[in-house]
């Protein structure tokens, strides 16, 4: 951020900050002076009670908000229908404590913010409807119609093991064609050895970023354990997966890597059919398992040679 | 005989496990005043030489760990940084071993100074060697952390001074665990589940193929053997009664006054860490039915009179009752 940036970023705030004072206090103050205070007696405790709780509310909303979106038109938007919302709710709440029908001006300016309020409210909520729309067309090859936050991977920010298992039992369900890819980065302890835990966890997460954006968008991509990932590609057939294996074998060289990757297709329906899905499942996903150790134990028998080679030369 | 190690026995060398522990959260961001909450062990003494701390130091501090860690490859991750940030003393027999027999002998000598937790019975079968793994030091309430650990440790060890990836089969004494992923992709797919114990095996002709940088005998080594001859203990209060156990069928007044204690002593050293002497007494039989019943010619009777059951429908019993099967069920279990 530049320098002109920041000092305009707090000459807003200065003045956000400036506005909100003065309707906090000074409306009060000119309201004591123009209008009569109502006698304890008349006080409804129980409305103050209700008004307040809605203001501090609103309040809370704000600060979410603030807290959580991106900056941009959306939050624009969201931000300003909630202040005026708070304005009305804070607005209803003096004139439990003044009697303001003495005043003509004001009687008119304590209705409008409310309304007026929810409307920019609404169409800030119907703008970032289309936002998450767009969002969610970017996210789905990394979390495909499934959201929940508690099953993300913290490091990489993919799904993890369990989500992919969930994944996979619904795609074998609505039986459509699918294909299933693991890709295992090669030596990768010795990268944490050798350079340290740091460099090993941003290789990682790297490859993920690579690879969610390497994949078409109804594939899907989660961390699996360590340093594999899995890919679930939707309606593939065997050709298009063992070609798909193979580009991202070359590609992920890319990244100063060596990876292995194995794939398998489902059995075909009639023999499946007697298992339920959730095994069905299970099993694709430990001979996928299978067929990368096996991979991992001939590649390691090759990497020894080529080693030895080297070393003789 | 050295003393055995109780609950709140200083034993447990802080330089290693748990200095690896504090520095990969440390690395990946953590908090690690909330890790150390509890614990009563401050972050500046861990790396002092000579700090030790208590199996119920450890134990809290892995239970904080678990709570913060939520992704289940906190073991995993630990078990990969044993040989070259963990196994202290060890370190350089390990490079020089000639090949894994002559390690796992090493090993099993020293093994006091970096996972004094584990307990190791070895049985030879026909083509394969097999591995019991017994937890002490009270580490059973954290079963599956611990023997994640140790595992994933043998694992990244035999790939690193091997040069290829680890060869062997491996039984679980718990259910197919919420982690499954990371089973499989660092113990490979040779992996039982909701077995009577925790058991090792590997093909002897793996075991004999010489490792990278074989050297000489680790026996020459003197470091670790100091080291062993300065700690104030050798093995954990359950080790020392599984060895006894193993030998003869001792009641809990006969086991307290072999280990110089009154048997409420006893009990109540036990009972600290979640353990009763019958639990001990049970495990101990089991291994031994094991052992028997893998043997030829030993049928239901001569096994149910070497473990003092009454006879042999009463011993059937309780195997049953340990393992949820009959003992035919067992007979090629360490075969």
């Amino acid at each position: 951020m530049t320098h002109q940036d920041y000092s305009a970023k707090q000459l807003k705030l200065l003045g956000v900050y400036g506005v909100s004072l003065l309707i906090i206090f000074v409306v009060p103050l000119l309201l004591w002076q123009a209008a009569p205070t109502k006698a304890l007696a008349q006080v409804d405790w129980l409305d103050i009670a209700t008004e307040g709780a809605l203001f501090v509310l609103g309040m809370c909303w704000l600060m979410v908000i603030l807290s959580a979106r991106p900056r941009g038109r959306v939050t624009n938007l969201l931000v300003l229908g909630l202040a005026c919302y708070c304005l009305g709710c804070f607005l209803d709440l003096l004139d439990e404590m003044f009697v303001v029908k003495a005043v003509p001006i004001y009687n008119w300016f304590e209705k409008m913010p409310t309304p007026i309020g929810l409307v920019i409210l609404t169409c800030g909520l119907w703008l970032w409807r289309d936002e998450q729309e767009v969002v969610n067309r970017q996210l789905r090859t990394r979390e495909q119609f499934y959201r929940q936050h508690h099953l993300t991977d913290g490091l990489t920010l993919l799904n993890d093991a369990k989500t992919f298992e969930l994944h996979l039992t619904r795609q074998l369900a609505s039986h459509r064609p699918l294909g299933l890819l693991m890709l295992d980065i090669d030596h990768f302890h010795q990268v944490n050895q050798r350079q340290g835990m740091e460099e090993g966890d941003r290789l990682l997460s790297e490859v993920a970023q690579w690879l969610s954006s390497q994949l078409r968008s109804q594939d899907l991509v989660c961390r699996y354990a360590g340093d594999s990932f899995v890919i679930l590609l939707n309606g593939a057939i065997a050709p298009l997966v063992s070609t798909m294996a193979e580009q991202l074998r070359q590609g992920i060289r890319t990244l100063g890597c060596h990876a292995s990757v194995a794939w398998v297709l489902p059995p075909p329906r009639e023999i499946a059919t007697e298992y339920p899905l959730k095994t069905e499942a299970l099993g694709l996903l430990l001979s996928l398992n299978e067929k990368m150790s096996q991979q991992k134990t001939m590649r390691g028998r090759g990497c020894l040679q080529e080693g030895s080679q080297q070393e003789r030369l | 005989m050295k003393r055995l190690a109780t609950w709140q026995d200083k034993c447990v060398d802080s330089q290693l496990l748990v200095v690896s522990l504090v520095g990969l959260f440390k690395q990946r961001g953590f908090d690690c005043h909330k890790l150390l909450r509890g614990t009563g062990i401050f972050s500046p003494d861990i790396r002092k030489p000579g700090h030790f701390v208590s199996p119920k130091q450890l134990l809290r501090l892995v239970d904080n760990a678990l709570s913060m860690w939520t992704s289940g490859d906190l073991s995993f991750l630990l078990g990969q940084m044993w040989l070259p940030s963990q196994s202290g003393a060890l370190t350089t027999g390990l490079f020089y071993a000639r090949d894994l027999n002559a390690l796992g002998l090493f090993w099993y000598k020293y093994h006091w100074l970096t996972q004094p937790w584990l307990q190791c019975w070895r049985w030879q079968g026909d083509s394969e060697t097999h591995f019991l793994l017994s937890l002490d030091l009270g580490c059973h309430q954290r079963q599956q952390f611990f023997i994640e650990l140790s595992l994933s440790s043998l694992v990244a060890s035999c790939k690193q001074l091997m040069g290829q990836s680890w060869q062997g089969r491996l039984s679980f004494p718990y259910g197919a665990p919420a982690n499954l992923a990371q089973y499989y992709k660092y113990f490979g797919t040779e992996i039982s589940f909701d077995a009577p114990l925790c058991r090792v095996s590997m093909a002897k002709t793996f075991m004999q193929q010489p490792l990278l940088a074989a050297f000489r005998e680790p026996g020459l080594l003197q470091s670790p053997r100091y080291a062993l001859l300065a700690s104030d203990a050798r093995r954990g209060l359950a080790s020392g009664i599984r060895i006894h156990l193993m030998r003869d069928n001792l009641s809990l007044p006969q086991m307290a006054a072999k280990l110089e204690m009154s048997p409420a002593t006893l009990k109540r050293r036990l009972g600290e860490m979640q353990l009763s002497f019958g639990q001990l007494a049970d495990e101990t039989r089991l291994i031994r039915a094991l052992y028997y019943l893998a043997t030829e010619r030993q049928d239901a009777h001569s096994i149910a009179s070497a473990l003092s059951f009454s006879d042999a429908s009463n011993f059937r019993r309780s195997f049953k009752r340990w393992t949820g099967q009959l003992p035919a069920y067992f007979h090629h279990w360490l075969a």
